[in-house]
């Protein structure tokens, strides 16, 4: 028996705005992923982009003064592996650190565990921010 | 900065914030959902810490 669909079937997707287009979409989210919140402000949503920027620019940089570590790239090991990509999540401000040495981390500095926490939640709200992107730009969102 | 507890503070701020303007818009809501999570992560941080504070470990 064949399967046919619905004539007035609702559609899902109601866009609340104008959708982007895939360029503009494609590129706010690459610059999201480089520096928190610019894939917003190239959006023009201007409120979100300090926001986000202030917010994941501070806990990352707390991260990194209080001796926090800053994992280097690599899949052997399966931890080490989420963390390095939970906290290369932050982009460019994880990578910039990342090749001038910085946050070698202490594991013996009394806030070295409240530190790598900040690191990875950093580049982990980053990533949730360029969903947040995303969606914008495809129009489902304001 | 050595403090856990103001820590914990700095750390429920800024991560409430980027939740609020991720989930809401409109100031208003903006506000209430923050100060809701943050309430949140405070009162179940020390409610957590409580718990845990007979564990020899």
């Amino acid at each position: 028996m064949e399967t046919q669909p619905l004539q007035d079937a609702p559609s899902e997707f109601h866009p609340v705005n104008a959708p982007a287009g895939a360029f503009r979409t494609l590129v706010a989210c690459i610059a999201g992923a480089s520096i928190p919140g610019l894939g917003h402000a190239l959006l023009g949503k201007w409120d979100r982009a300090i926001v986000f920027f202030g917010s994941i620019s501070v806990m990352f940089v707390l991260g990194i003064q209080l001796q926090g570590r800053l994992f280097e790239p690599g899949f052997a090991d399966f931890f080490s592996a989420l963390k390095f990509i939970g906290q290369a999540g932050s982009g460019l401000l994880y990578w910039i650190p990342w090749f001038r040495g910085l946050g070698p981390g202490d594991p013996t500095a009394y806030t070295y565990d409240y530190a790598n926490v900040f690191i990875y939640v950093a580049g982990l709200l980053n990533m949730l921010v360029i969903v947040d992107v995303f969606d914008i730009a495809m129009g489902r969102k304001q | 900065m050595k403090n856990h507890f103001t820590l914990m503070i700095i750390f429920s701020i800024l991560t409430s914030l980027v939740l609020a303007f991720v989930a809401k818009s409109g100031a208003r809501e903006r506000m209430r959902y923050f100060l809701v999570l943050l309430c949140s992560f405070i009162v179940l941080s020390v409610v957590a810490g409580w718990l845990m504070y007979p564990f020899p470990f």
